[in-house]
């Protein structure tokens, strides 16, 4: 059976039986006419094997860009060796085939782990295809608040999640779009961050979206300021944060340049704060 | 010496950025900023240069005596050694 979302003004058909799946996109349900930007058919099978290509990046993923430029092939292996699931993609990441092992460890119950992988390849299509529309993923925990999109980056641990939920105390009429990985896309020239099925392990997001208003590189402090960075220190502090193609230069320098026009547009502020109402007192009175 | 293979420098808004590609994420796990004549030595190093080319090209390019050159020249490519950048 196909199913039709839209996440990131992305159009999404997915064929798929899996529950998990169908769970975890059900509040980004679309039902407008029209083609699909991305199809993506999900489905158990009893064997998954690697097609021809060159192997150009291992890491939790094996991504193998596949021979003739045909697209790229990812999968994740157990510890034995067995592939339990793969992604399948043509080079536009539009057509996209997700194949995953049932059950591929009888002994050890990682049925469930085989559904967040299936949803987390989900994400890696999305995220790969909004690439190619001049869109990037930030690392961040995002709020919409009086119409202005924030999204407040940080490693992780640091408390962006902590701060954006003081906003939504304090600031009543704010909605977190995304905890953990908003999209950035721009739409008639003007950047927007989308909420997404896809924010880490609290799932805290919606379907919504906002324009961007403003970038924040949150640091803790004992001491609350905010200050405007210029272009040298956004980059600095926005690179480590972007969830980069690092398995495609084409790929990586189209987000270079989306980064770039970012940077052009929103303007980026370096916020050292404590946990607490001043810290967000300071960003608003930055974005009002 | 010469710049490992899947390091890309681009420019980004103005700042020189160093980029690991594909495996080399893993191994470096972090970018490296440079200033205009760190990209400057960086791109001759790319196609392989010994000290010799480096101090030319700064002292060439840079209103510099030859013995600061010769020392900044070698701090730069000390720091790329130490993050085992260069084959």
């Amino acid at each position: 059976m196909t199913y039709r979302y839209k996440m990131a003004d992305v159009v999404t058909d997915i064929s798929t039986s899996n529950q998990y799946i169908l769970e975890h996109l059900s509040s980004f349900t679309a039902s407008e006419a029209g083609p699909a930007g991305m199809s993506l058919d999900i489905r158990p099978v009893n064997d998954i094997s690697i097609p021809e290509g060159k192997c150009v990046f291992s890491e939790m993923i094996n991504w193998v860009k596949k021979a003739d430029d045909s697209g790229y092939f990812g999968y994740c292996e157990t510890d034995r060796h067995k592939i339990f699931i793969s992604i399948d993609s043509d080079p536009e990441w539009k057509n996209i085939n997700i194949r995953y092992v049932k059950n591929p460890f009888p002994v050890d119950n990682i049925e469930q782990e085989v559904d967040l992988f299936c949803a987390l390849f989900a994400g890696n299509a999305l995220a790969n295809h909004v690439i190619l529309k001049n869109g990037l993923i930030l690392h961040a925990s995002c709020i919409s608040y009086d119409g202005k999109g924030i999204a407040f980056t940080a490693p992780s641990g640091t408390g962006k999640s902590t701060h954006t939920q003081l906003w939504e105390k304090y600031k009543p009429g704010t909605v977190v779009l995304n905890d953990d990985t908003p999209v950035i896309r721009f739409m008639d020239g003007k950047p927007v961050v989308y909420g997404t099925p896809w924010s880490g392990s609290q799932f805290k997001n919606a379907n919504a979206s906002s324009p961007l208003s403003a970038i924040v590189i949150l640091d803790r402090s004992q001491e609350n300021s905010i200050r405007q960075v210029d272009s040298r220190e956004a980059v600095a502090g926005l690179m480590p944060r972007l969830l980069l193609p690092y398995f495609d230069q084409s790929l990586m320098d189209l987000s270079i340049k989306t980064l770039e026009e970012i940077i052009r547009q929103v303007p980026v502020y370096h916020l050292k704060c404590r946990p607490d109402i001043e810290a967000v007192e300071l960003v608003y009175k930055c974005i009002k | 010496m010469k710049i490992k293979d899947g390091l890309m420098l681009r420019q980004i808004a103005g700042s020189w950025v160093v980029i690991p590609m594909g495996q080399r994420v893993v191994e470096f796990n972090g970018l490296m900023t440079l200033n205009e004549s760190g990209a400057m030595l960086w791109k001759l190093l790319e196609s392989g240069a010994d000290m010799e080319d480096l101090v030319k090209a700064i002292t060439d390019e840079y209103i510099i005596d030859e013995e600061t050159a010769r020392k900044d020249t070698k701090e730069m490519i000390d720091k790329i050694i130490e993050k085992g950048l260069i084959e």
